[in-house]
């Protein structure tokens, strides 16, 4: 079979293009995979084990306050594996003129291995010494420029304490920094975790013996909600509050969220990529093989086996698919490494050391080889089922007949020959001009859909932040306020407007179905803050019941005209030990449009309601006359004893923006991935067009068609069929980014499907470049047919 | 008349190839289409046959059978006692592997292969193959062994051609039409080839041409019109090529 080998290697070297092309395609479609799907997997492990390692809780309970032998109570459970009781409380602290938060939790006195432990990154645990020492996270420190031996000076039950900062921290409980749910971007500049020795948290807090929080850790295999219903019970009587799964932690849950999110986003895109380049490299192979048709039958005429012959074949399409997959896979993981790195700008994880993921590597190159080897298959069969004879006789051209186009006689004069060849040609080969489209289909509906994840990611910035909220500043005050304290506020320069907003957290239940979610309460007719419908038209907030999100619609099963039972979690309203008796019922009025967060939405005075209060407020959002002038209205509100916080939407934006980076990030790739892979298609179905057409095109030359008439040629040919192609790509494109988009909602963040008409005009322009570029690159192929060559050959 | 008499004259145990009654019909739509209508003739061992006929009357169709390289849908086929017309496709491939040695009207080489390699391309998969450097010296292509055919004349071609039928140390060396490419000397000198091929290697070998005057180099001459023998005709002492003109 050796001389078989040698016409397989010399093949290939003769239409290197082409063969180069099918790799390329091959290539992107196996390293855009591993490459993406690696990152995610690496993020994903990192993670787990930096939660591992450091023991985060399977479930916190918090009390009002409860005796330290509450431990030994849980403990004393079959289910829990671990057990560590903590002092958990926020204080309010002004650090380098700002005002901050911070929650200051309690860490053994000595160096333990407790339930939510602490990863030191700076500086020492504690020592025997002063007892106010404390350990500050990460990112507090990093955005206040802390050292070892700087001063913090929280307010505690009135009085300013004095901490000695020893050492910079991370903890897996905090990955992500948010105080409550009604943070939804982490502001590392005013929240931060604060570390006490025990002794001195419980002292500070007159906790002496007592815990207000008790970290659980289970043993593998324990149903964690059965337990969670379980242990209320049991702690009823010890005061407690609340229990929380870790699966809806905040900061685990959000996280969770994240990658659950990067996951989708990048998720099925891969699979699709890989799909549409394996599509690809079927046709092409299909075509490669198909030209052979007259040295497939003299091999079967001379006496080759349909056996030998077919692996012959076959191993054109296996060396292709090995060595694309094995160049795929490489580049794959160094993308993977890269893309984990950036993610990992956000989140900071350990990364110790990174697994190359085979289990990754192996997939994708054996489909991409399964691929190719069905294509080299399959072409052969058909070639070998028919007896030698007719396999070496050209292929019988089909019954010409008159197409449609040429039927039109007035119409048809006004063509040049040129013209006539070209729309003969498209007419009557449909098939081949189709099998040159579905590359070009598939690979402008991945460019669009790529494009339009990134239009909807803006429009949903915009909208939210343009059109939905409204407001420059949101002021949160740290007790409820009546109507008539607004007025100061109201007569500070550069404010041109002021609203309260009564909002809080809730639990909203359907049957067994719940969700804890922030209720909005907005005055009527808010001009500063907008509730839209999913067409982006305003929403009417009703006077009784609540507007909730589609999101949340969906996840309660609750439409408009259901009940729902909403039990509010304000901090000393839900103490109440029955759980039902502080549930309301109120009625769904209407589903809005929620792209960032979820929420519910009701009248001011109702949400009052809920919490037996009369008509108050504990926000604020006020429009400036101009946003610039934010600065000096902040240091006047913030001089108010009572304003807790001052939230300014430029800031958010900015936040915001920043924590979407790596899903912006991952659009970029998809995006350049999808324009690599259309320019490799377009440069593949030149290439192969020129290399089928050189007879017919070596005896034009030999006619007389001089080189630039030859270009136009082909090059119109070329032009009409990619713009038929990139029509239905752009359709097809559409639904696509429907299904990744639905795909690609979490709780926290879900996508409308927007296409600016940028999107598709950017589409096609790109798309149409490739094609101009391949074309270019190519006419020298088309210049250099050697007619004497080309015509000897008796196809 | 002439068919039959020849058939009856012929020592049927000792002929090579017995081809009796064969029939190859095609449908055309619906139109059946007879290519080859009820051919009957036999080749003894050592022959030198020159098929004749109009363009389309069916010889290539025949040669294709007999090569074991399209199937017959009427009649039989005998080839060594064997009746190749129900041969399966496996058997059909090991036919044309062992059997038979095909020179084609467009020689059909591999591209990318040089003169030597496709030579030896067939010499492997027979079983006792012809030393390959004594019949490239034989075709006189000794000094051109390694270029591609595109580097090699159409004559040059062909020989490469019939060093690759005849290396295979075939039953039978089967031409289409083998000058029909060629100007009248370099055709002339491939048939001086074959019919040394005939009777130096003492291989039986069928030409197929529609030059009337070649009807001279033959033992046997089978005239096909129509898909029909016409009449087949014995030369008791044929001509050598050198001497023909046309």
């Amino acid at each position: 079979m050796e001389l078989l080998f040698r016409k397989l290697w010399r093949d290939i070297r003769e239409a290197k293009g082409q063969f180069a092309s099918i790799l390329l395609v091959l290539v992107i479609g196996v390293m855009f995979y591993t490459g993406l799907n690696s990152a995610l997997r690496n993020l994903d492990y990192a993670s787990r084990k930096y939660f591992t390692s450091y023991r985060l809780a399977d479930l916190w309970v918090s009390f009002q306050k409860a005796p330290e032998n509450v431990v030994s109570r849980i403990q004393a459970f079959a289910e829990v594996k671990q057990v560590t009781g903590r002092v958990v409380q926020d204080v309010q602290i002004t650090i380098d003129g700002q005002d901050a938060v911070l929650r200051l939790i309690s860490l053994p006195d000595r160096r333990d291995t407790g339930v939510n432990d602490v990863m030191l990154q700076a500086g020492r645990y504690f020592s025997s010494d002063e007892s106010n020492q404390c350990l500050v996270d990460e990112a507090f420190f990093k955005a206040h420029g802390l050292k070892p031996g700087d001063r913090l000076q929280p307010l505690i039950s009135g009085n300013l304490i004095k901490l000695k900062v020893i050492g910079m921290v991370k903890s897996p409980e905090y990955l992500y920094q948010l105080r409550d749910s009604n943070d939804m971007v982490p502001d590392a500049k005013r929240f931060g975790i604060v570390y006490l020795k025990k002794s001195f948290a419980q002292a500070i807090f007159g906790f002496n013996g007592s815990i207000n929080d008790a970290s659980i850790l289970l043993n593998p295999g324990v149903d964690s909600l059965e337990f969670q219903a379980k242990i209320e019970k049991t702690l009823q009587r010890y005061g407690l509050i609340e229990t929380t799964l870790k699966k809806d932690q905040l900061s685990y849950n959000t996280f969770s969220g994240d990658l659950e999110q990067l996951t989708s986003l990048s998720g099925f895109f891969p699979i699709l990529f890989l799909i549409v380049a394996a599509t690809i490299i079927y046709i092409t192979m299909n075509r490669l093989i198909e030209n052979q048709r007259i040295q497939i039958g003299t091999l079967k005429a001379l006496g080759y086996t349909n056996f030998q012959i077919t692996s012959h074949y076959l191993s054109y399409a296996l060396v292709i698919g090995l060595i694309g997959s094995l160049i795929g896979s490489l580049f794959g993981i160094y993308l993977g490494r890269l893309l984990m790195v950036m993610y990992n700008t956000m989140y900071q994880l350990p990364l110790e050391q990174m697994k190359s993921h085979f289990d990754l590597i192996i997939p994708a190159s054996i489909l991409a080889l399964f691929f190719c080897g069905l294509a080299g298959y399959n072409s052969c069969k058909n070639e070998l089922r028919i007896v030698p004879a007719e396999s070496m006789r050209p292929k019988a051209p089909k019954i010409v007949v008159k197409t449609w186009i040429e039927k039109i006689d007035w119409l048809w004069q006004r063509f040049n020959f040129s013209w006539k060849i070209i729309l003969r040609n498209l007419f009557r080969y449909k098939k081949r001009a189709m099998l040159t489209s579905i590359g070009i289909i598939f690979s402008t509906a991945l460019l669009l859909a790529a494009l339009g994840m990134n239009t909807s990611m803006v429009y949903l910035i915009t909208q939210q932040y343009t059109n939905v909220q409204k407001y420059d500043l949101k002021v949160g005050f740290n007790k409820l306020l009546a109507l008539t304290d607004i007025n100061y506020i109201q007569t500070l320069p550069h404010v041109t407007r002021v609203e309260p907003v009564l909002g809080y957290g809730v639990e909203l239940t359907n049957g067994w179905r719940s969700k804890k979610v922030g209720l909005t309460g907005l005055t009527s007719h808010s001009q500063l803050y907008q509730v839209m419908d999913s067409q982006g038209l305003p929403v009417a907030v009703p006077e009784r019941g609540i507007l909730i999100s589609e999101r949340l619609s969906q996840t309660l099963g609750a439409i408009p005209g259901d009940f729902l039972q909403v039990r509010p979690l304000w901090p000393g309203k839900n103490d109440d030990r029955d759980r039902d008796r502080d549930s309301k019922n109120i009625r769904v009025r209407g589903v809005v449009a929620q792209y960032i967060g979820e929420s519910a939405y009701a009248k001011l005075n109702f949400c009052g309601a809920i919490l037996q209060e009369g008509p108050a407020f504990n926000q604020v959002l006020l429009k400036l006359d101009h946003p610039q002038n934010q600065a000096k209205v902040i240091v006047k509100l913030k001089a108010m004893p009572v304003v807790a916080s001052v939230q300014s939407k430029i800031d958010t934006v900015a936040n915001i923006e920043k924590a979407m980076e790596n899903a912006v990030f991952s659009i970029g790739i998809m995006i350049a991935a999808s324009a690599l892979l259309a320019f490799a298609v377009v440069y593949n179905i030149t290439t192969i067009n020129i290399f089928e057409r050189r007879r017919e095109l070596a005896t034009l030359k030999v006619v007389g068609f001089t080189n630039s008439e030859m270009r136009q040629l082909v090059f119109n040919e070329n032009m009409i069929i990619t713009a038929l192609a990139i029509g239905c790509g752009l359709f097809l494109g559409r639904y696509l980014l429907d299904f990744l988009l639905q795909d690609a909602a979490t709780d926290n963040m879900n996508f409308p499907t927007i296409l600016t008409p940028d999107s598709y005009i950017l589409a096609v322009i790109l798309v149409f470049t490739f094609t101009i570029a391949a074309n270019l690159i190519l006419m020298k192929k088309i210049h250099r047919i050697n007619m004497v060559e080309a015509l000897k050959s008796s196809e | 008349m002439g068919n039959f008499l020849n058939w009856v004259n012929d020592d049927m145990n000792n002929s090579l190839i017995r081809l009796n009654n064969v029939g190859k019909e095609y449908l055309v739509g619906e139109v059946p289409i007879k290519a080859v209508d009820g051919i009957s003739f036999n080749v003894e061992p050592g022959e030198l046959i020159v098929v004749l006929g109009p363009s389309g009357a069916g010889k290539s169709t025949v040669l294709n059978i007999i090569g074991g390289m399209d199937r017959p849908t009427s009649g039989e086929i005998w080839v060594e006692d064997q009746n190749i017309a129900n041969f399966s496709d496996r058997e059909l491939t090991l036919y044309r592997r062992k059997k038979i040695g095909f020179v084609f009207q467009f020689y059909n080489l591999m591209p990318n292969l040089t003169a030597l390699e496709n030579v030896e391309l067939a010499a492997q998969i027979s079983d006792d193959p012809l030393n390959i450097q004594e019949i490239m010296e034989a075709v006189e292509l000794e000094h051109r062994l390694h270029n591609f055919p595109a580097q090699l004349s159409g004559g040059e071609q062909q020989r490469v051609a019939i060093a690759r039928a005849v290396a295979k140390n075939p039953l039978l060396l089967l031409c289409d039409e083998p000058t029909g490419a060629l100007d009248y000397q370099t055709g002339k000198s491939i048939l001086i080839l074959l019919s040394k091929v005939n009777r130096e290697l003492r291989k039986s070998v069928m030409i197929i041409t529609h030059n009337s005057a070649l009807a001279m180099m033959a033992n046997r001459v089978i005239r096909i019109k129509n898909g029909r023998v016409e009449r087949i005709e014995v030369n008791e002492s044929p001509e050598s090529v050198e001497r023909i003109e046309w």
